[in-house]
């Protein structure tokens, strides 16, 4: 089912978390909300399970008004950071326990248990309790238990956090494999960017109770729509300059009214190369490496243009002393105005 | 999460009170309140519960009755008798016990037995024990020359006789406590203390003393306060009666003959507002005391 | 060869002090297992002849002690089972949900404890007789349905389950009351026994109220009779020492099975202070 929020505000303590969200979230998508912790991201997540109500606007699911409804009666399925499992119940108790507050048969519950549990691949696991599970079973039984009621969403709240690198990687693989099996439409909250870009349709980007951007990964990489967008999505984080000691070599470029606003240029790591091959360039700058190192496969290199640092991670040539010059590549340059909206850059208008 | 109060979810958390509300309120608020009315009843009839006058004549007369000094007297003797050598003996056993492995839990059992069973019952085997001539107390000293004492009915031994089994009584519940105090002691302190040199005495005048000073005084409070409201173990040890003239009085005695023997609720309330004021100020010392000092 | 030493005095003295400890036990068994004369004979005999079991009989004959420990038994239970119900119900309410007042009725309650019972029992027993309560299970047991120590030791285990299990629970379809029945109650189980087991023995063993509200012998408790029953055995220490023995033994069995919960029950709420 999809969910819509229309004008949604919510305040704690006289202090406003929220303030007029609007959004949709298209029906069988997996989409997450990323961004840093305090952002609001949480708040927006138990918005939509009714664990809290919103002071003011609506929430929508599907067609049906859910704005005052609270989490027991809207039929949502939540997977918690800590997982939140019974420990006083087996994994099987755990996972028929909503089945059995929903009223099913005995019988009925028990067979859909064991299937759910096959879904996520703990039917070895059962009869034991959580305390005897590993992190990755623990949250795998909590999805069984979110998905036992059938519920029209899914809700994860930071779901992988708890989790060592390795296994969070395999986790995400997981949950994107059975939301794709059971097509339910799911919400994840995370503030690791890279973890959303991995797994999700489509990311909702918050910061200070506000979205910034709610678009396709690919979308918020090449197309971000503002300098907060720009710098919390990618790794390494995109090199952010005071756009005076590049505006003269812009001057040509682009267009009178965006050279005078333009207070800001972003620039990607790789877009910064010693040499084009097939990519557009935009222009080409006179500089000096500073400093080359490798690890493993990947390169960094930092770049002195005028007095300001630039770091490339896709510059192939070796330092030379007698280096003068860089490109950057019309994909991945960014131009913005002191209110940190982007004025230009990105595909759509490059 | 936690928003503020609305009035659903007031109502919903007051009917999961009301029980409380109803027991409490007739059971424990109403007589709070109606104690200190009644302190200051000076004609009150207990057939028709009427109230004809009002004043000050019962605190005066505690002022003036010498019985209630006696009383407080005797109380302070007990708290003084009591406390110091329960909560001295109690940290004792507790650090040797704190020591041992092996049949650490069989002690334990033994130190705490004297707390789960019934006042009166265990009183009756103390009187019994205390028995002048065929007591097992006298036969013990007997052995070693000393004269039998008259425990219970010599005024002067009455007071010593409770107060052996008051300790008694109360040993095992304080040693509980400075065992979980000791427990909570990280035994690294020790290490370093070790490594700095500290001698044995030293680590336990310099670590084990400061950083039980919490439990001790918390041991300390609770056993002046118990101390105060001693009353099953005077009427078991002495058969309903307030040791050998008058010689164990204490406050809750007091009252429980004012009220219960010679009806004279005005007085007793009036002794409870007392015994209520001093335990309110020993409460507030705690509390004083324990935002300074209990935070590590 | 010091610590060896050490060690051994370290248990010299524990046992010295565990026996003195038991003393009252011993010398409370081996009189009751006497005949009359071997109760007065000097020096003591600790382990007479023959065991006097007919004691215990004698004593049961002497005065209405089964009658007693039904009625201690009866409210002892009920007591405490009501305590428990009344007790959960009022520290969920503080615990988990919100209410106007919260924070004072909080600090009011918590206030109330300070004031000794003592002082309540003149005023309760007048209560108590205009609702013509006297001598009825009722007044045994009514007055002491409210423990706010169970109350507020509830309330703090109550709140050491963490928040997402409440809304995990919520999000499941469990309503609060269901949530308090079948996951905090049966989470807080090593807490809950304690705060029984402590009832039970603080029930079983009260005295002041009992004696004061009952002068009819068909309403007293255990410790009660055996008070009144001191008078009718005089000096048969024998028949006083079985009674006491019969009064004491429930709590010592209970003690000694159900132990690591008493002792954590009073380490946590004594530590709370």
């Amino acid at each position: 089912m999809d969910v819509t929020f229309k004008n949604v505000t919510f305040a704690y303590d006289n202090k406003a978390i929220l303030h007029h969200i609007d959004f949709n979230i298209p029906e069988g998508k997996l989409i997450s909300i990323l961004g840093p912790s305090g952002c609001g991201k949480s708040t927006t997540l138990n918005l939509i399970s009714g664990l809290i109500q919103p002071d003011a606007g609506q929430i929508l699911f599907g067609d049906k008004p859910v704005t005052n409804l609270d989490a027991l009666q809207r039929k949502v399925g939540m997977v918690f950071q800590s997982y939140a499992l019974y420990p006083h119940m087996t994994v099987l108790e755990n996972i028929i326990f909503p089945m059995k507050m929903a009223k099913v048969p005995k019988t009925e519950r028990v067979a859909k248990a064991k299937e759910l549990a096959q879904l996520v691949h703990i039917e070895n696991e059962v009869d034991k309790h959580p305390a005897e599970l590993s992190g990755g079973q623990q949250q795998r039984v909590a999805i069984a238990r979110a998905l036992a009621k059938e519920p029209a969403i899914l809700l994860l709240d930071e779901p992988l956090s708890n989790l060592d690198a390795r296994l969070r990687v395999q986790m995400r693989e997981e949950i994107r494999r059975i939301q794709k099996k059971t097509g339910v439409t799911t919400v994840f909250v995370t503030h690791d960017q890279d973890e959303a870009m991995h797994i999700s349709d489509q990311i909702m980007v918050l910061n200070d109770g506000r979205i910034q951007q709610f678009s396709t990964p690919n979308q918020l990489y090449d197309q971000p729509q503002n300098l907060f967008v720009a710098r919390f999505i990618g790794s390494p984080v995109i090199n952010t300059l005071p756009f005076a000691p590049f505006k003269d070599a812009f001057a040509e470029l682009v267009a009178p009214e965006i050279l005078a606003q333009a207070t800001h240029i972003g620039i990607r790591s790789e877009s910064i190369v010693s040499a084009p091959h097939q990519e557009a360039v935009l222009v080409k700058l006179p500089g000096r490496i500073t400093r080359h190192d490798q690890y493993g496969r990947e390169l960094l290199t930092e770049i002195q243009y005028k007095d300001q640092q630039l770091a490339s991670t896709n510059f192939k040539q070796t330092a030379d002393g007698d280096f003068q010059a860089f490109y950057l590549l019309k994909k991945g340059v960014f131009l913005f105005n002191a209110a940190g909206h982007k004025l230009m850059g990105g595909e759509a208008d490059a | 999460m936690k928003k503020k109060p609305t009035l659903k979810s007031s109502l919903t958390a007051y009917v999961y009170l009301l029980p409380m509300f109803i027991i409490s309120g007739v059971f424990s608020l109403y007589p709070i309140v109606k104690s200190f009315l009644m302190s200051f009843y000076t004609k009150y009839n207990f057939y028709t519960d009427k109230v004809s006058a009002y004043g000050f004549d019962n605190y005066v007369f505690l002022w003036k009755d010498p019985n209630f000094h006696l009383a407080l007297k005797n109380t302070l003797i007990l708290v003084l008798g009591v406390v110091p050598l329960t909560v001295l003996i109690s940290l004792v056993i507790a650090l040797m016990l704190n020591h041992i492995k092996w049949l650490n839990g069989l002690f334990r059992t033994a130190y705490f037995l004297p707390f789960v069973t019934s006042t009166v019952a265990i009183a009756l085997v103390w009187s019994w024990l205390f028995n002048q001539d065929y007591g097992l107390f006298n036969y013990l000293l007997s052995l070693f020359g000393i004269h039998a004492i008259d425990w219970l009915n010599d005024p002067h031994w009455a007071m010593p006789a409770l107060i052996m089994m008051t300790i008694w009584k109360g040993l095992g519940f304080d040693i509980i406590l400075f065992l979980v105090g000791l427990n909570n002691i990280d035994a690294t302190y020790y290490k370093v203390a070790t490594i700095d040199g500290a001698n044995a005495w030293q680590r336990f005048k310099h670590i084990t003393l400061p950083l039980l000073s919490p439990i001790t005084f918390l041991v300390t409070i609770t056993g002046i306060i118990g101390a105060f409201k001693i009353f099953d173990q005077i009427y078991a040890l002495f058969n309903g009666q307030p040791g050998p003239g008058q010689s164990a009085l204490t406050v809750v005695y007091y009252l429980y003959e004012k009220f219960y023997t010679d009806w004279k609720y005005g007085i007793a309330a009036a002794s409870g507002v007392v015994l209520f004021l001093v335990i309110l100020l020993i409460t507030l010392i705690q509390f004083r005391y324990s935002r300074k000092h209990v935070h590590y | 060869m010091t610590k060896k030493v050490g060690t051994f005095l370290l248990y010299f003295l524990l046992l010295i002090g565990a026996f003195t400890m038991l003393i009252p036990f011993l010398w409370m068994l081996s009189t009751s297992l006497k005949t009359a004369p071997e109760t007065l004979q000097v020096p003591p005999i600790w382990v007479p002849k023959i065991l006097r079991f007919e004691n215990y009989s004698a004593a049961f004959k002497t005065a209405p002690f089964m009658r007693y420990f039904i009625n201690s038994v009866v409210v002892t239970l009920t007591t405490t089972l009501g305590q428990l119900f009344i007790s959960i119900l009022a520290a969920f309410a503080f615990a988990r949900l919100r209410f106007w007042g919260q924070r004072f009725l909080f600090v009011l309650f918590l206030g109330t404890m300070m004031v000794p019972g003592e002082m309540l029992i003149i005023s309760n027993f007048v209560t108590v007789s205009a609702l013509h309560m006297v001598n009825s299970y009722a007044a045994l047991i009514v007055p002491w349905l409210v423990s706010f120590f169970a109350i507020f030791t509830l309330k703090q285990t109550f709140q050491s389950v963490p928040d997402e299990l409440y809304y995990a629970a919520k999000v499941d379809g469990a309503s609060d009351w269901r949530f308090l029945w079948q996951i905090l109650v049966p989470l807080s189980r090593s807490s809950i026994v304690a705060i029984c087991i402590l009832q039970v023995i603080g029930s079983w063993n009260s005295f002041m109220w009992p004696l004061i509200v009952t002068n009819d012998e068909r309403f007293r408790t255990l410790p009660v009779g055996l008070q009144a029953f001191t008078s009718d055995a005089g000096t048969d220490y024998q028949l006083l020492m079985a009674a006491s023995t019969f009064v004491i033994i429930p709590m010592v069995f209970l003690y000694l099975g159900l132990q690591k919960y008493i002792i954590a029950g009073i380490s946590k709420s004594g530590l709370k202070g």
